[in-house]
């Protein structure tokens, strides 16, 4: 693999990218709400405030949680809180890198469908598996460091606002370093590995981003078992996810290198 | 020769768009691909750059090299596809010189050079989305020449240029050819002048070889008699006519309101005949008929002009 063209074929992504506002601004308005509106508002108001009042499964969550999970240091008015910004907001930060790599890479793949750029670039010496390396690149890069910004950002705001009601940082947790760490980047590459497939068939960018409802499912999935108090986002959980998601991952790897055939890119566009 | 097919087949979507294409091409020389919509030669560039395979026969360019990559480095192809729309020509020639390892440094000489050989300098930090359909097809042929490459491939590269860059854009591929020794296969369906450009001709139908060879060779045996055109005034065409049907196998006669023409044909020495009839009757004119590449490619398809 030549690893100059590959270079150059991500700087491309990014530069489409950076100069497509209509993209890009989407991208950044989940990640602010999750790492900084919604913490704020919660610590602002404290655990009886009006939003965890009147949303169902949160009030359900608070009476199911398990308080064995809650450390010691965490006062008994402050535990309710606690399992709220440190395991119920757990899933939802799995939801920016499935949506970040959902849109960027329906729009790097089929984009070029769409625009009708693909041709020019497979005439290009770029081989099958430089353009994949590429394009993988240009897609898993942003989408996993922006996820960790916005972790990055939520454990600030924890930190800083939080640490007026907890007298002590909370933020992060090993669960959160392994969510972060381990299973964001690979819930990324599989979301992206589920747009690549279903790519070589789509005509329209929209189309293949609606690969990402089937990755919405169990991630809403495991929001109502955390509420029903089924199950809380610890360690068996998070081993559990990650032994599936790289099994997920092996396979749609290979289903996709071995789709992703410059013949049949060029014959479906 | 710098590609070769023999006895290609392509079929796609069980329909067989290729059949037993065979061709070579010798470096340096233009090459014009001609057919109707649907012939197969968007098939065939995309064959000879392994963008598909044949399902039979061989396909050898640069003497029998069978990496892709390697072909494609020293192939560009302007097609009909589209530039990046949100990036200025300088950014989509930049990133195009990249893709071919070209050095920074003489990239950025070349592509200076070329717009403004293209008369686009002024234009290279424009968005392409902002640019007129004629000047993206410009920047399509910049980014395929910026690579110098030893096959040129242009997909219809007159489409949107008005009549000054058509004429510009062959002085430069000529030119290019010359300084390069470039070879150039040149799809298109504007066929008007072809004949100055190209040394072959291959026309494509329904995805079969109709004709292929140089096209001095391909016109001259197409028409193996020389036709003159005789200018008479008005006065003279009756006499001029029976004068010339008596002698010659006239196969036109026409009168405006101030000038007649006749035209004949002669398998004899045209200089010899053109002298005799100048000698012998009133001419204002006698001219030899020049056939195109696109009367060539009418009779050859066996479908009329409609304009001549």
């Amino acid at each position: 693999m030549n690893k100059h063209r590959i270079k150059i074929l991500v700087q491309k992504e990014w530069l489409e990218l950076k100069n497509d506002k209509a993209t890009l601004a989407p991208l950044l308005i989940l990640p602010i709400m999750f790492s900084i509106i919604l913490p704020s508002i919660l610590i602002f108001g404290g655990v009886r405030n009006v939003l965890i009042n009147n949303v169902g499964g949160v009030s359900q969550f608070l009476e199911n949680f398990k308080s064995d999970l809650i450390p010691s240091n965490i006062s008994a008015e402050n535990i309710g809180l606690y399992a709220l910004l440190i395991f119920f907001f757990m899933p939802l930060f799995l939801l920016i890198p499935i949506m970040i790599s959902t849109v960027l890479a329906s729009s790097s793949f089929v984009g070029e469908k769409e625009k009708r750029t693909i041709e020019g670039l497979l005439y290009t010496p770029l081989s099958d598996s430089e353009l994949l390396m590429g394009k993988l690149i240009a897609v898993l890069v942003p989408s996993i460091l922006l996820t960790w910004v916005s972790v990055f950002l939520y454990g600030i705001v924890l930190d800083v606002l939080g640490y007026g009601v907890f007298e002590s940082m909370i933020f992060p947790t090993v669960h959160w370093l392994i969510m972060m760490f381990i299973i964001a980047p690979l819930l990324t590459f599989f979301s992206t590995m589920l747009v690549l497939m279903v790519s070589q068939k789509s005509k329209s960018s929209k189309s293949a981003q609606s690969v990402a409802m089937i990755l919405l499912i169990p991630i809403i999935g495991m929001m109502i078992s955390q509420a029903s108090g089924l199950m809380v986002f610890g360690a068996i959980f998070e081993l559990i996810l990650v032994v599936i998601l790289i099994i997920l991952n092996i396979i749609t790897f290979n289903i996709v290198t071995k789709m992703f055939v410059r013949e049949k890119i060029v014959l479906n566009s | 020769m710098i590609l070769t097919l023999s006895k290609v087949n392509k079929s796609i979507s069980q329909k067989k768009v290729i059949n037993d294409v065979s061709f070579s091409l010798e470096k340096g020389k233009i090459l014009a691909l001609l057919g109707p919509n649907g012939a197969g030669k968007t098939t065939i560039i995309r064959l000879i750059t392994s963008l598909i395979e044949q399902d039979s026969g061989v396909i050898s360019v640069f003497n029998g090299d069978i990496n892709p990559s390697n072909i494609r480095q020293n192939i560009s192809v302007q097609n009909d596809g589209n530039l990046y729309e949100n990036l200025t020509i300088f950014e989509n020639l930049k990133i195009w010189g990249g893709f071919y390892e070209i050095p920074e440094d003489h990239l950025e000489v070349k592509i200076s050079e070329l717009t403004s050989r293209f008369e686009i300098s002024e234009r290279l930090n424009s968005q392409v989305g902002e640019l007129s359909k004629g000047m993206k097809q410009k920047v399509l042929i910049i980014r395929a020449l910026l690579t110098n490459p030893k096959l040129l491939i242009l997909d219809e590269p007159t489409s949107g240029l008005d009549p000054y860059m058509i004429d510009l854009l062959t002085k430069i591929l000529t030119e290019y050819v010359k300084r390069h020794e470039t070879t150039i296969i040149m799809a298109t369906h504007q066929l008007l002048g072809l004949e100055s450009i190209a040394d072959d001709v291959l026309i494509l139908n329904k995805g079969e070889v109709v004709v292929h060879g140089k096209t001095t060779q391909l016109i001259s045996d197409c028409w193996p008699t020389v036709e003159l055109d005789v200018l008479s005034d008005k006065e003279n065409f009756e006499n001029n006519l029976d004068y010339l049907t008596a002698n010659f196998n006239v196969i036109h006669s026409s009168f405006d309101i101030n000038i007649t023409r006749i035209m004949l044909e002669t398998k004899d020495n045209h200089s010899r005949v053109i002298a005799d009839i100048a000698n012998d009757i009133p001419v204002n004119g006698i001219t030899i008929v020049n056939h195109t590449v696109k009367e060539l490619y009418f009779k050859t398809l066996g479908v009329e002009q409609i304009y001549e």
